[in-house]
């Protein structure tokens, strides 16, 4: 059960890191950047390391998105 | 176009280094290394090509993630095999440090913006170019 949550959770993170690097819309890639955060913060938690996970569940999916958002929105989006 | 050719091949030859180091380690094998290999093979490669200032943050923080997760794969099977090894105080101290990176380099990019006024890497060279 647990070993095919972690493939289940490792695919989609290949999967996602794919699409937000390449999609073209700057604000959906950083979107699809906070849900990659998130899920590789459950995979942390999920791997014995709970306290980094709760440090990327609020970095990683909370203050890097938000910068990026205001740095978007202050440079004018995709050019 | 070169550029690209040849940071394909920079990162193809960090890539099968890797995998050869991988295959050396005794007790480390399975999806999670080869995944987190992939994440920060991608990072590198976004940071190297891509043009776009923002993608490039986006690639650095897909890479140290990554990386971590390597990390964090190599504490939990260390552990359930009786060695005590607990990689946390070195994650917080990355994180931290990439956080800030992210928040310095947004400022930087924003300035750059402003002064003139796009965040394409190979306009503002060609912009620097006219200027001198």
């Amino acid at each position: 059960m647990t070993a095919t949550l972690n493939i289940l959770l490792l695919l989609f993170l290949v999967v996602s890191a794919i699409i937000a690097v390449r999609c073209r819309d700057l604000l959906s890639s950083v979107i699809v950047f906070a849900a990659y955060s998130l899920v590789m913060a459950v995979l942390w938690q999920l791997q014995g390391a709970p306290y980094p996970a709760v440090a990327l569940a609020i970095f990683g999916a909370g203050a890097t998105p938000l910068l990026l958002l205001a740095a978007i929105r202050k440079t004018g989006g995709q050019e | 176009m070169m550029r690209k050719v040849v940071s394909l091949l920079a990162v193809a030859l960090i890539g099968a280094v890797l995998i050869v180091a991988l295959a050396k380690m005794p007790e480390f094998g399975g999806g999670t290394a080869f995944a987190s290999l992939f994440l920060f093979l991608l990072g590198l490669y976004v940071m190297l090509t891509d043009s776009n200032l923002i993608k490039k943050v986006i690639g650095l923080n897909i890479m140290d993630t990554g990386i971590f997760l390597f990390f964090i794969a190599l504490g939990y099977r260390s552990s359930t095999r009786g060695a005590a090894y607990m990689p946390s105080p070195l994650i917080f101290g990355g994180l931290a440090a990439v956080v800030s990176f992210t928040a310095i380099g947004l400022a930087m990019i924003v300035r750059l913006y402003k002064y003139y006024g796009t965040i394409d890497a190979e306009e503002i060279m060609r912009k620097r170019g006219e200027d001198e």
